[in-house]
């Protein structure tokens, strides 16, 4: 005989049940006072880095965050936990956002689920369903993760086109504060059509997608002071090549979220979180070449990661409404 | 595009996961000072769309990305 508590909806979907453990709401994650990192090209980037006591060591935090300016890309790229106190386990968030203000004002809110045994609860009356092993699993009493509706994203596999690339220099990086790799692609989804709107959405997403993108510029500069003779210089030849790779790194995200009467549109995209660029420089000269070989080099191989984009696969979004929590 | 001589060398194409076509390419132009020889290159990827004609997509990207053509 078997033995156990469950609650199903309409579409048989489980709700509550004894053999798992549903997330309740712990709190609000704490707000850094400043970005870790930062950079304005290419869209700009702002990280985030929020942070969340547990009481249990055991849990795990689900984090969810708002979409205070919702042009913007954001998602989730860590969560990292450090005991803390003699029981406590302090975590840290990293959200991820496109550019713009860092006040702290305009950071979004990250709300935390966890499992109910880290969240504490006041008394009164209630439901409380417990696991075979005697720990709770789903209690009225706290505020448990209701979730208003989920869906399947994946940005596209190439962050830019070439509507905005320019020629940069090809001399030690000269052009290193460029926009070139400013993201541009993305694919639009519904997010949830004639449902009720969450009065406050959140958000869950990871930052699973990463891609890569480059641009390498050369140029090759030979001169003679002299003349030529049958295309080789007499009296002084110099030459100079310059190789500058321009690159940039993304992780995925969602934002720019369009409203309408009966629908939402979320996009999947990318946010830039790191970029740089990589020169060679390359000088040489001789006296009197006439038919001499001059001097030479050689390069090979790749970048370990050149061009490429790695995890693409849809992904859930899972969407409820924070005004709940508040 | 028809078959002119082309002022870019295709290193690579790929298949995106979207069904584009990636396409990795240089192209490179020379100018001729007094006494100097300068050679330019670039080197980048772009994504094409499955109807669209690959020479005439890295061709469009080179006139609009710069002094190339």
């Amino acid at each position: 005989m078997s033995s156990g508590f469950t609650i199903v909806n309409d579409n048989n979907n489980v709700l509550v049940s004894s053999d798992t453990k549903n997330l309740h709401f712990a709190g609000k994650a704490t707000k850094p006072s400043t970005p870790l990192n930062t950079f304005t090209n290419h869209g700009g980037f702002v990280e985030l880095v929020y942070t969340i006591t547990l009481s249990n060591r055991a849990s795990i935090p689900v984090p969810f965050f708002n979409m205070p300016d919702t042009s913007k890309y954001y998602s989730i790229a860590g969560i990292k936990g450090l005991d803390s106190g003699s029981s406590d386990k302090t975590w840290s968030i990293t959200i991820l956002r496109t550019g713009g203000s860092t006040a702290a004002a305009d950071m979004p809110e990250v709300y935390v689920f966890v499992d109910p045994t880290s969240v504490t609860t006041a008394g009164g009356t209630g439901l409380q369903v417990f696991n075979s092993d005697g720990s709770i699993s789903f209690n009225s009493r706290a505020l448990p993760l209701a979730i208003t509706h989920t869906v399947l994203v994946e940005p596209p596999s190439n962050p830019v086109n070439a509507s905005n690339f320019t020629t940069l220099t090809a001399a030690q990086c000269g052009g290193i504060d460029n926009n070139n790799f400013a993201p541009t692609e993305y694919n639009s989804y519904i997010s949830h059509k004639y449902l009720p709107k969450p009065t406050k959405p959140i958000y869950h997403y990871n930052a699973l997608p990463q891609t890569q993108r480059e641009a390498v510029f050369s140029s090759y500069t030979q001169g003679c002071t002299g003349f030529s003779v049958y295309g080789n210089c007499v009296g002084y030849e110099e030459s100079l090549a310059n190789t500058s790779t321009y690159w940039a790194f993304y992780r995925g995200g969602i934002g720019n979220i369009e409203e309408e009467t009966y629908l939402s549109v979320v996009r999947a995209g990318w946010i830039p979180v790191i970029a740089g660029c990589h020169w060679a420089s390359t000088s040489d000269g001789d006296f009197l070449v006439l038919f001499g070989p001059g001097s030479s080099s050689s390069a090979g191989g790749a970048w370990p990661y050149s061009d490429e984009t790695i995890n693409l696969t849809l992904q859930p979004v899972i969407v409820a409404d924070g005004s709940r929590y508040d | 595009m028809t078959n002119i001589i082309k002022p870019f060398t295709i290193t690579r194409t790929t298949i995106e996961p979207e069904g584009n076509t990636g396409v990795w390419f240089w192209a490179q132009k020379t100018v001729y000072q007094e006494n100097e020889t300068v050679i330019n290159r670039i080197a980048t990827y772009i994504s094409v769309a499955p109807e669209e004609d690959i020479d005439a997509a890295v061709y469009a990207f080179l006139q609009t990305a710069g002094d190339w053509l």
